[in-house]
């Protein structure tokens, strides 16, 4: 239980490396991953404001040619 | 042009795409415009880092995104009203909230705040940090959109941690 709740106040944060984010969006992970990508991506300004932009992209083969 | 040392910060960058065009998403909401917007964040990085050095990479790169992106929408009339937030500033400033995980109190304080909290940020967090759920799951479980079920999740967050600072 307190192993849990620790990770609301932490803001200690481990990288979700890009491959990772990518198989995220193209939804090729599964819940408990997904869980673990979106926990990850909460704890900086930065990762929590591409996750609000990357769900509003509509077309997700895209992701691959930039 | 391509000098070696461009090359290591075309590696380095890379990294950052999909970070960075989830930033320009978020803030120009228009995906054309935040690919192009990307590639000139890109180039601005190079310049730059030709001339200063920067010790903090990831924070570095995210302040220059969110200022080319409020460049852009002070371009166009009538979109200037976004704040920006000093990163830096922020994320240094939580180093000290962590010492608030080595305080055993802390955990008590943290059950008693989640019952304060209103019903949908409570239930979001529950099924969020407890149950261990994705989005997606508690979007489907509770009936909100995903957005919705992360901005729960964020404030939920947020205000736990007022609560607990005031304890």
């Amino acid at each position: 239980m307190s192993d849990k709740l620790k990770d609301i106040l932490s803001h200690l944060s481990s990288e979700v490396d890009q491959e990772t984010l990518l198989k995220y969006l193209e939804g090729r992970l599964s819940d408990e991953q997904r869980h673990e990508v979106e926990k990850k991506m909460m704890t900086t300004d930065f990762t929590d404001d591409a996750m609000d932009g990357l769900q509003e992209i509509k077309n997700k083969e895209k992701y691959l040619h930039l | 042009m391509l000098t070696d040392d461009n090359q290591w910060l075309g590696i380095l960058l890379e990294r950052y795409t999909l970070l960075l065009l989830g930033v320009c998403m978020k803030y120009l909401k228009n995906e054309e415009l935040a690919r192009d917007s990307v590639q000139q964040i890109f180039l601005k990085a190079i310049t730059e880092l030709q001339k200063y050095r920067v010790e903090y990479f990831k924070s570095w790169i995210y302040m220059v995104a969110k200022n080319h992106c409020l460049m852009q929408l002070r371009d166009k009339p009538g979109k200037n009203t976004i704040e920006v937030k000093d990163s830096i500033a922020a994320e240094t400033d939580e180093t000290d909230k962590e010492s608030l995980l080595l305080n055993e109190k802390t955990y008590e304080y943290m059950g008693e705040a989640l019952k304060e909290l209103n019903a949908d940020q409570q239930l979001c967090v529950t099924l969020f940090y407890m149950e261990k759920k994705s989005y997606q799951q508690i979007a489907e479980q509770t009936g909100y959109s995903m957005m919705q079920v992360k901005s729960h999740i964020q404030n939920g967050k947020r205000n736990m941690r007022i609560l607990i600072e005031k304890k």
